[in-house]
């Protein structure tokens, strides 16, 4: 039982939390930070952090679908999705193959991980900023909603999250529709500079060099740029930002500039010169072996130390409100000493502010299950996520994929424009390892090779080098809606081995993404007639996340993204957090997240809500003063 | 000498790797897997299998000679075809390639036998990433043999290929 009241007290210690946590306990408040996971995953030196995590390359290793969390152990007190439960859903029945109920029509199709680190342990690590646009979707193109906030106001913070996590770009590359001028500050440059791009990226672009593209009767020119990603490249000696530091007298927190300063990658938490650069280990999603990656446990480990208390094996299960202030007295946490075993004791945390940062789903479970924070019902609502539409096929000449980062580069053409009115918005990333995502390739190619082909020796190598290293995987990523009725909740049906209630999920794509989709293919059928790329796309009626739209079928798969369950907004009634990231029913209460974020554009969301994050703490510092 | 390296199990199994495989002798001994590989086989298809296997290959090289040609016709006919032998092969292949055992199929199974050992699983770390596919692909393993940064944007170096 702990009877220190804290400052704050932060559930989830994945980036927002890290975020909060570090910013905090820099500005000399106590936090306590609570996390599901693991004890043996909050580790940050040597030997015990390596070992951690070297066990989590041997299950990569061992695993037979390298997955997202094929790394990461999976608690039954605490358990996490993955893709591997999914499966079409029949009828009315619900699936509960796996640790979402699914109730559809769709099942909803991303995971995260819960355990140290949370879901950068696993991502990807595209860092992409959301365009103007984004926020003001209503106004602009009358679908979905408005944010609160401006791109504008966000933009300090944009920066202070690309400081955070290490984002390597060159800043003149990133061109993006609609924009204008001063998208980025004056002399503003990324901490490292760009991550090479791939020798297929190289192929690509020669392939769509001059081409135009019809789209809903425009013709618009295609271009290729480099992806700003949190991942560690060559330092930028012209970046010259520091901090962010806390100002109580202005208020503020802010990065500084400073002529002395240069950037320093940042590399892993057992041994800071291993993962200085990427290396290509080509292996980001699920797991970067020598954390070149950023993930959150490197903000954790920045932290002042001696004003964060840790306590792990600690699910966070309700919220307690004083009924005649409104305000959070408290949260009480499950502490399980066995991840296998139901045995826990209940514990409760003290603390002026809370903080809940346990990402979308899990944030919009806990405040229903504590029946807190929800006058505007919208708790566990507009559940949003990127309708991943793939298309693959050989190109004429080999390009050598499965090398290098997931991602490189991408066409930014689509993420913003007129047609916002009639179609989502879609990036286009180039992906770098074949068809791996929608096929299982290699493992495919070779199996296909050897039993249906009936190929072996020579002829088997000749065969692989002539087609596998040809694989091209083209990538839409696009925009969903902010829907009511994609929602989660709870039911007193479903329940964990602790007694915590499972996510129970429902969820549909509009005709406004899917129409995005027919375009999309659309596109990518000019550009593979352009380039002579062989189309070896199929969908099939089996996939999980099988859809048609005007009669045609396509599948898409999760992106890993999870964003509004908790979404902030200008009233109480239509939203659940005001600008702040405060809920509006408990002055004391904030999340952070994803959730927060009313809708969700073309771009990975993490960056977004990093800088979200550290809005969030400048706000709780305020309150603290 | 060399009549008996050549009947003996070990060497027999690498000869037969080879042939299925498409690569040399050495390459195959370089991944240090050889025994590893060469013990799944023989715990999992069992040793009157095994041996019969091993037998046929004697025969089949035996006859065939340097005569490529000759050789991979045999080795198509006698032992890919052949329903006792086709699924091992194929699972030898795959084994060389991706560091993993596939279950054999049911029918095989009720025909010859089943074993604790027959589950689909990679072999072990050091089997994911000894796999021959990558070497082919002009690649490496995700997450091993990582070549290091700026690797993906040139030409894969000359290797095996």
């Amino acid at each position: 039982m702990t009877e220190k009241s804290y400052d704050v007290v932060i559930v989830g210690a994945g980036i927002a939390g890290a975020i909060v946590a570090k910013t905090l306990t820099q500005a000399g408040y106590s936090v306590l930070l609570l996390e599901a996971g693991l004890q043996a995953g909050m580790a940050f030196e040597d030997p015990k952090a390596y070992e951690n995590y070297q066990s989590y390359l041997n299950n990569y290793y061992n695993a037979l679908a390298k997955v997202p969390n094929a790394p990461y152990p999976n608690l039954q007190d605490a358990p996490s999705p993955n893709v591997l439960d999914l499966s079409p859903i029949q009828g009315t029945t619900p699936d509960t193959t796996g640790y979402f109920v699914q109730k559809g029509p769709l099942p909803f199709a991303s995971d995260y991980a819960r355990t140290p680190g949370g879901t950068t342990l696993h991502w990807l690590g595209t860092c992409l900023r959301m365009l103007p646009n984004d926020f003001r979707l209503k106004t602009v193109y009358g679908h979905g909603v408005d944010w609160p906030i401006s791109y504008e106001e966000l933009k300090p913070y944009y920066e202070m999250a690309e400081r955070e996590i290490g984002v390597s770009a060159n800043v003149e590359e990133q061109v993006y529709p609609n924009t204008g001028e001063g998208f980025f500050g004056e002399d503003y440059v990324f901490p490292m500079h760009k991550i090479p791009q791939s020798y297929l990226d190289q192929k690509f672009t020669e392939g769509v060099q001059g081409m135009k593209v019809g789209v809903g009767g425009d013709d618009i020119e295609l271009y290729v740029t480099s992806t700003p990603q949190g991942r560690n490249s060559i330092p930028n000696h012209r970046y010259k930002l520091t901090g962010p530091v806390w100002d109580p007298y202005t208020n503020k927190l802010v990065l500084e500039r400073s002529e002395q300063a240069s950037y320093e990658p940042v590399g892993s938490i057992w041994d800071p010169y291993t993962g200085q650069r990427c290396e290509g280990n080509a292996s980001c999603v699920p797991i970067c072996p020598v954390q070149a990656k950023y993930n959150a446990l490197k903000t954790i480990k920045r932290a002042r130390r001696e004003n964060l208390d840790i306590v792990t094996q600690a699910v966070a299960s309700k919220i307690e409100v004083d009924p005649t202030t409104g305000r959070v007295k408290a949260i009480s946490y499950k502490k399980y000493h066995d991840p296998g075993s139901p045995e826990h004791t209940t514990e409760t945390a003290r603390g002026t502010v809370f903080a809940i940062a346990a990402h979308s789903v899990e944030n919009a479970k806990m405040l229903l299950a504590s029946g807190v924070a929800n006058s505007s019902n919208q708790v566990g609502r507009n559940l949003m996520d990127h309708m991943v539409f793939l298309t693959w096929g050989l190109m004429p000449e080999r390009v050598y994929p499965y090398r290098g980062p997931g991602s490189t580069s991408n066409l930014p053409v689509f993420r913003d424009g007129d047609f916002r009115k009639r179609h989502a918005a879609f990036i286009m990333p180039i992906d770098n390892w074949g068809f791996g995502w929608p096929t299982g390739a290699p493992y495919s190619s070779l199996s296909a090779a050897v039993n249906q082909m009936n190929l072996f020796g020579k002829q088997l190598r000749k065969h692989i080098d002539e087609t596998v290293s040809r694989q091209l995987l083209l990538h839409f990523e696009c925009e969903q809606l902010p829907q009511s009725e994609n929602r989660v909740t709870i039911d007193p049906q479903y329940t964990d081995p602790l007694g915590n209630f499972r996510p129970v999920i429902q969820y549909n794509v509009s005709d406004y993404t899917r129409a995005a989709m027919a375009v999309a293919k659309n596109i990518s059928n000019q550009i593979f007639a352009r380039i002579g790329i062989q189309d070896q796309t199929q969908y099939n009626p089996t996939d999980s996340d099988y859809l048609t739209y005007d009669g045609v079928g396509y599948t898409f798969w999760g992106a890993g993204h999870l964003v509004g369950t908790h979404r902030m907004g200008l009233t109480r009634h239509d939203s659940v957090v005001n600008s702040q990231q405060r809920t509006w029913d408990h002055e004391n209460l904030f999340l952070v997240g994803c959730g927060n974020m009313p809708t969700i554009g073309t771009s990975n969301p993490t960056l977004t809500m990093a800088a979200l994050s550290f809005w969030a703490a400048e706000n709780i510092l305020r309150d603290l003063k | 000498m060399k009549k008996e390296k050549q009947q003996n199990p070990s060497e027999l199994f690498l000869a037969l790797s080879a042939i299925l495989t498409g690569f040399e002798r050495v390459d195959l001994l370089g991944t240090g897997l050889a025994g590893a590989y060469y013990d799944e086989v023989v715990s999992t298809v069992g040793n009157r299998v095994s041996d019969e296997l091993w037998s046929t290959i004697h025969q089949i090289i035996g006859r065939s000679g340097k005569d490529e040609s000759r050789l991979e016709t045999a080795i198509r006919r006698q032992v890919l075809a052949s329903p006792k032998f086709g699924p091992i092969a194929r699972n030898i292949i795959q084994m060389w390639y991706v560091g993993i055992w596939n279950e054999l199929p049911q029918a095989w199974q009720e025909a010859y036998g089943t074993s604790p050992n027959d589950t689909t699983r990679v072999i072990s770390p050091e089997a994911y990433k000894q796999g021959l596919i990558w070497n082919v692909m002009g690649a490496h393993p995700p997450a091993a043999k990582q070549p290091g940064f700026g690797s993906w944007s040139q030409l894969p170096g000359s290797d095996l290929i």
